[in-house]
């Protein structure tokens, strides 16, 4: 177990364990008062024969608050907590309103932990096609040593449907062109999902030049780390209305180089108007706009039942394509 | 009247009165230990109300460069919190450390039950309610030192008078 059994009950913990022994990777852990633990992993859905009470699901609120409700406070108003390891627990129940937003929320009745994953070297193929000047060089994102000078960074965007690993990929790029090209990185992780705090400290590596602004909104995040930051590179996850893009689009003029994620079913989906799918995506971007902007020089897409990825250009060329 | 017993009975005397008179300090003491610990809980309203982090960094932040008689409470429970690898809650860890301290044998029954008490809700409340939780704690001992300080020199005194008195009257049985 990667940590997250310290904010879980201590019978719980055993099963779970007996579990993972079956060599079930775990995603997610879901406590329902009242029900039957659910585990979800790669290998499907497996119901544990222990009942949540209320006391576990006191005990694991008291846990995952560090015994200090009082200073998860506004973690506890967007619903999740991200503990030691870089696991999310989110959380549901009665919630107190005041003034349309959600003042606290009351008799947890749900929990959902969701085990971090980090997997790196998965954009280790892809990197050199993001920098000027390493399209030629297969070897450029692993010979550290021989990176002496700075290069200039393509703006990027990161294609896929949900569940694809558009977060997976984009961790690990930010963290490869934090390392090997030494450019300097500013994240804004709005859901705290790539860099996972705790306590102000990273879970997940993201590289040494990251610096990082968690649980801020984009268009705020953008903005500050512009002018306080000096970033090279500006990372953000699932762009979605024309807010983000124009922030976007301010910050490359501002010089910063674009590193994104957005849903997609795959490039045809950003260039046409697609009817199906993802439409969402065109409605909030005003059709094709995302496409024609000419913002991202390069593309990468996710096929999630191949686990395929392909490079493109700005042309839609293919410059790679891999597992 | 063998000169043993004259001598038995002047150690005797001042046993008594010395015993009355520790009494009467332990009495004192009750206050300053109360004074002491209104303190910290003040600076701990301070972290809860300006620091906003998590109650075992508060309780260290509480402690530094105090060196008084609370300060293991305070350690302990900081580092129960942060090795809390059995997963227990804080109201059971908080007991355990109170019931550990030396300086919790000085303090009356209704002062060690609103301590425990104190310990058992600070885990899961809001802010704005550990601050008040915190505030009425800490007018619990306000109150108390009020009383004790009203109590205090009648105590001492009578707790002398007693101690030589009894000295005096063991002495007269035994010549």
């Amino acid at each position: 177990m990667s940590g997250f059994e310290n904010i879980l009950p201590i019978p719980l913990r055993e099963k779970i364990h007996n579990v993972m022994c079956m060599n079930m990777h775990i995603e997610e852990i879901r406590l329902r008062l009242g029900r039957p633990v659910i585990l979800r992993g790669s290998g499907g859905e497996e119901i544990l024969d222990y009942m949540v009470t209320k006391e576990d699901i006191n005990l694991v609120y008291e846990l995952v608050c560090s015994h200090s409700a009082y200073a998860y406070e506004e973690e506890l108003r967007s619903g999740y907590i991200t503990v030691q390891g870089g696991h999310r627990v989110g959380f549901c129940g009665k919630t107190a309103v005041e003034n349309e937003h959600i003042k606290a929320i009351n008799c947890i009745s749900g929990i959902n932990i969701r085990i971090a994953r980090e997997i790196r070297g998965c954009g280790k193929c892809v990197c050199q096609y993001l920098i000027a000047g390493d399209e030629n060089d297969k070897n450029a994102a692993r010979e550290a040593k021989n990176v002496t000078k700075k290069k200039r960074f393509y703006n990027t965007l990161i294609v896929s449907a949900p569940g694809g690993g558009k977060t997976t990929l984009l961790r690990d790029i930010i963290r490869i062109i934090s390392d090997v090209y030494r450019i300097n990185v500013g994240l804004v992780d709005e859901r705290s999902e790539i860099a996972a705090s705790y306590r102000g400290c990273p879970q997940n590596d993201v590289g040494i030049r990251t610096d990082i602004y968690e649980a801020c909104p984009k268009t705020e995040g953008i903005t500050r780390l512009i002018r306080t930051m000096s970033p090279e590179v500006i990372a953000v996850d699932e762009i979605g209305s024309k807010n983000d893009l124009e922030k976007l689009r301010l910050a490359s003029l501002s010089g910063c180089g674009i590193l994104a994620t957005i849903h997609g079913e795959g490039l045809e989906d950003i260039k046409n108007n697609p009817l199906s799918g993802v439409q969402a995506v065109s409605e909030r971007l005003y059709e094709n706009e995302l496409y024609a902007s000419g913002l991202f020089k390069r593309y990468i897409t996710i096929e999630k039942n191949h686990n395929a990825l392909k490079v493109f250009d700005e042309k839609g060329e293919v410059l790679y394509a891999g597992l | 009247m063998p000169v043993y017993r004259i001598w038995c009975s002047i150690i005797l005397v001042i046993l008594c009165t010395y015993y009355g008179i520790l009494m009467g300090q332990r009495e004192k003491e009750r206050i300053v230990v109360n004074e002491e610990l209104f303190k910290l809980l003040l600076k701990l309203k301070s972290e809860f109300a300006y620091g906003m982090v998590p109650l075992e960094e508060a309780f260290v932040n509480v402690i530094s460069g105090y060196e008084g008689r609370w300060k293991p409470l305070f350690k302990q429970v900081s580092h129960m919190i942060e090795n809390n690898s059995e997963n227990e809650k804080l109201s059971d860890m908080w007991l355990r450390a109170v019931n550990e301290l030396p300086v919790a044998a000085m303090l009356a029954g209704e002062e060690k039950k609103e301590l425990i008490r104190y310990g058992a809700d600070i885990g899961l409340l809001s802010k704005d309610a550990l601050i008040k939780r915190t505030q009425m704690y800490m007018n619990f001992l306000d109150r108390r030192n009020s009383y004790l300080y009203g109590q205090i020199y009648q105590k001492v005194k009578v707790l002398r008078v007693l101690g030589i008195t009894a000295g005096l009257f063991i002495a007269i049985i035994i010549i």
